[in-house]
């Protein structure tokens, strides 16, 4: 078995482009910081061992979440100034992650599956909050949704 | 073509049926189902054509689902539209009578490439 890969750009890209319907484009970007508020989705192993982590920052919850839905582009800019998500922009923001598990499955590589979505906010547990500032194995970056707006991923993968 | 799509998230339902409709399949019927009890009750009153179906559901799971229509000898085709399409699950999604698995993500590509051949 190969270790779990750090998903491309041009994966991550592809994603949000096949679940958006429109066009992403990619941009770099300082990585997401679980304390500005972010959701956080962690990939277990079979056995339950966290493995993988990806954190969506407050813009791309409201944007992307309120994408997939055809929601109206103005409930994710109030979003975004107020810094609170919806329920629903942060359940399909939450889909977008469990999906984003394909990112890390390859042919001979362990299988990774979604264990939990965590709310910006929400305490994370101890693991989870030093994976999030593990400095290798990770690629962060900025979405650009057309017609909506940008905002910042990051995924990391444990060594 | 009278069609059921059973997913327990709605956004993930509409995704599936906008990405059939962009695979050409505008022309289908297509009636959702929030978990596979529900499809289930569909299935039975409505007497579709084909079912499309998520795997991890509440109430009942899209595998249970499946078992449960060949275990009252409805043969209705089905497939399955899944986050997670491990080699474990093709074989148990075969084994109960699935005709194909499809995971997610998916673009309209794969839907038509995977379709098309068994409507012909």
């Amino acid at each position: 078995m190969k270790p779990t890969p750090v998903p491309t750009a041009f994966e991550v890209r592809e994603l949000f482009e096949g679940m958006l319907g429109r066009a992403v484009e990619w941009g770099d970007a300082k990585r997401v910081d679980p304390l500005d508020g972010a959701a956080c989705a962690t990939y277990v192993d079979d056995f339950g061992n966290v493995k993988a982590i990806a954190l969506a920052d407050i813009p791309l919850i409201a944007r992307a979440g309120s994408a997939i839905a055809l929601m109206p582009q103005n409930g994710a800019e109030a979003a975004v100034s107020s810094g609170l998500v919806t329920p629903p922009q942060f359940d399909n923001m939450a889909e977008i992650l469990n999906v984003a598990a394909s990112l890390f499955n390859k042919k001979d590589t362990v299988h990774l599956k979604l264990q939990e979505t965590f709310a910006p906010r929400e305490t994370l547990p101890a693991d989870v909050n030093e994976l999030a500032l593990q400095q290798g194995g990770r690629i962060d970056g900025a979405l650009a949704i057309q017609g909506y707006g940008d905002g910042r991923i990051s995924f990391v993968v444990a060594f | 073509m009278k069609v059921v799509v059973a997913d327990d998230s709605r956004v993930m339902r509409q995704i599936v049926i906008r990405t059939l409709r962009q695979a050409g399949y505008d022309w289908w019927d297509i009636e959702e189902a929030e978990n596979g009890a529900d499809a289930l009750t569909k299935i039975r009153a409505n007497e579709p054509d084909f079912v499309l179906s998520d795997w991890n559901m509440p109430e009942m799971t899209g595998i249970e689902l499946l078992r449960s229509l060949r275990g009252e000898g409805n043969e209705t085709p089905f497939a399955f539209v899944t986050s997670e399409g491990s080699d474990q699950m093709r074989e148990m999604a075969e084994q109960a009578g699935a005709l194909f698995l499809i995971a997610k993500p998916f673009t309209a590509d794969t839907f038509r490439d995977t379709i098309d051949p068994l409507l012909a």
